[in-house]
């Protein structure tokens, strides 16, 4: 286990008199890649934003490295989190080296120094993408946009990297891809990853630890293995579910119904095929 | 293997190459548009009035007081309008935002005619500055209106532009009941301020524009990296550590005066705001540092054009400017959406 860098305890957060967070405790470490899974609005963009400094939180405190991300000025706190929203399909005009130069925005002056063009050029050499170096942001596919969000990202040389569902919009290549380089640059870098993902299997095979959030608040929090169970689909996702142990011992989900709506789905089913038959016959 | 130097070197030169031919044009048209006149002057004529003590005096005069001054203003009013758009564009994440978008043009359309049909401004003055000024003075509080507006709602740019454009109607409004209730004489003096005009351009006025467009331009370059930030997506560059709320009422200030200023002394010119940026994101893009200064010189350009062609439509007549900012600029501009290939904004 790496060094911790960071904690969060007992943090409330409302939108307007809408209770989005309540009481979260969770910690995430150096090297290491932490999930936050759950149903649509339990709140993972919502934790996310706050860890990033960007909600002012009702209760509780953040902290990375030891100190509290509600007293750093907006630089410092620039320099130490990156936060990749989900949304990122810019279409601007702009070269993919001056995009991940913008990774940079606060030591950029008017004329760019040669060094820091040095440094956006090896994050695109290390993430083996500098042969878009020329291309506009316009015209890359989203899967290389996301790759360039990612270089744009990690060249500010963040200690925590928080990212929103990464891979929603992606194909399968390049989900693998994008989580493939995230796990590598996490260990390398010995960033504390934090990623939030509707898709159970993908994090569980790429997440050290996951965070289970249910209506605003942890439900549980564990390694992979002793958080995927058949109970917690069933309580926070309200679907009954398999879990199979794959290949290299990885939990794998294999969901089976809604728990909700089951028999009521079940009978229009049957209902719609002993019409179907009925016709043929 | 290539060198990142080598890779942003090639890059840098290309657009700045383009950005030397912008300003090439902008020489030229200049030259020209000081040339024609009532008076035909050669370029050694006008070189030898400007530079040489001993030269021929009429033509000094010409010059010093007709034709550099209203040339001037529209290299300045060009640029201004370029510059105001770009970044409204940019700040407000829509192509078809002008610096007029926010209804500052159209406060300022509003003071006009007021000084205009009841001969009282404002601010207390009188004489030939009672228009210009009563116009800048309504254009800042459009300017102002929009500021608080959008400072309630955290300055997303979805509040800016419905802020802007219930202050656009609002102005619209009361300049149609002046309009209405005006004599004929005031009426026709209300739509010719409206159309535009140069020709009262003078080197106080031009100062003056001077005066805001420098530390404008130099506000803006400092913040060149963030304003493109600002492409990417309000969280995206939130994300990056930018105060986004910040930079966007900060910009919005800088441009709204710039806007303020133009307008008041030339009237309302269309066309420029909105085409001037566009003409320069397809020629270099939307990184800040080469977008800004072509878009000022892509406005100078359009307005200059515009200006060669109020005088030679009617020989002896100086056309209002307005009319054929957009007729001489939508040939230029049409052949280059139409040349690309793809869109270029869409998302």
């Amino acid at each position: 286990m790496g060094e911790l860098t960071v904690k969060v305890r007992g943090i409330d957060f409302s939108y307007g008199s809408e209770k989005a967070l309540k009481n979260i405790n969770m910690e995430a470490d150096a090297g290491e890649i932490t999930g936050i899974i759950g149903p649509n609005a339990a709140g993972k963009s919502t934790l996310l934003k706050c860890i990033a400094g960007m909600l002012n939180l009702d209760q509780g405190s953040i902290t990375i490295n030891g100190g509290k991300v509600r007293e750093l000025d907006k630089d410092r706190l620039s320099k130490r989190v990156s936060f990749l929203p989900q949304d990122t399909s810019t279409r601007a005009v702009l070269p993919v080296i001056e995009a991940v130069l913008i990774g940079k925005v606060h030591s950029l002056s008017w004329n760019v120094k040669n060094r820091e063009v040095e440094e956006a050029w090896k994050m695109l050499e290390k993430l083996g993408i500098d042969n878009l170096a020329e291309r506009h942001l316009n015209e890359l596919s989203g899967g290389q946009k996301q790759m360039v969000n990612i270089a744009q990202s990690l060249v500010r040389k963040p200690n925590v990297f928080l990212l929103d569902e990464p891979t929603t919009n992606l194909d399968l290549q390049h989900q693998l891809e994008v989580l493939d380089l995230i796990k590598i640059m996490t260990i390398e870098e010995k960033i504390a990853t934090i990623v939030s993902s509707h898709d159970l299997n993908q994090v569980t095979r790429y997440a050290d630890k996951l965070v289970v959030l249910n209506g605003g608040s942890v439900y549980t929090t564990g390694e992979p293995e002793s958080v995927l169970t058949t109970d917690m689909m069933k309580t926070v996702y309200r679907v009954n579910s398999r879990i199979d142990n794959g290949a290299g011992n990885i939990p794998r989900v294999i969901p089976i119904s809604s728990t909700e709506k089951e028999k009521e789905m079940k009978r229009k089913i049957e209902d719609l095929k002993s019409k179907s038959e009925d016709i043929e016959g | 293997m290539r060198k990142a130097e080598e890779v942003y070197g090639e890059i840098k030169k290309h657009k700045k190459f383009l950005i030397f031919a912008l300003a090439v044009g902008c020489v030229v048209i200049f030259l020209t548009d000081v040339s024609i006149g009532s008076a035909w002057l050669s370029i050694r004529e006008i070189l030898s009035a400007v530079f040489l003590q001993g030269s021929n005096h009429m033509n000094k005069v010409i010059i010093w007081t007709i034709r550099l001054p209203m040339s001037l203003m529209a290299l300045l009013v060009g640029a201004s309008l370029g510059i105001a758009g770009a970044e409204m564009q940019t700040m407000l994440d829509n192509p078809l935002a002008s610096p007029y978008t926010l209804g500052v043009a159209a406060g300022a359309g509003f003071g006009a005619a007021l000084a205009i049909v009841l001969g009282v401004s404002a601010v207390p003055i009188v004489g030939e500055a009672l228009v210009p000024v009563n116009a800048f003075f309504f254009a800042l509080i459009a300017c102002f209106g929009i500021y608080f507006l959008a400072k309630i709602k955290k300055a997303s740019k979805e509040m800016m532009v419905l802020a802007g454009i219930a202050i656009l109607f609002l102005f619209q409004s009361l300049l149609a009941l002046l309009q209405y209730f005006a004599s004929e004489d005031a009426l026709r003096a209300i739509v010719f301020w409206l159309m535009g005009s140069l020709q009262k351009a003078t080197w106080f006025k031009l100062g003056l524009l001077g005066i805001v467009l420098i530390p404008v331009s130099l506000l803006l370059a400092k913040n060149s990296w963030k304003l493109t930030s600002l492409r990417l997506g309000d969280e995206r560059a939130e994300g990056l550590g930018v105060d986004v709320e910040g930079l966007r009422l900060k910009t919005m200030i800088a441009v709204s005066l710039l806007t303020a200023v133009a307008v008041s002394f030339t009237g309302t010119i269309g066309f420029v705001g909105l085409v001037g940026p566009h003409i320069a994101r397809m020629l270099v893009g939307e990184s800040q540092k080469f977008f800004l200064p072509a878009s000022a010189l892509a406005g100078s350009i359009l307005l200059l054009a515009a200006s060669v062609g109020t005088k030679v439509v009617i020989p002896g007549i100086i056309f209002p400017i307005g009319i054929l900012t957009s007729l001489t600029g939508i040939p230029f501009f049409l052949g280059l959406i139409l040349t690309r290939r793809g869109g270029y904004w869409e998302s």
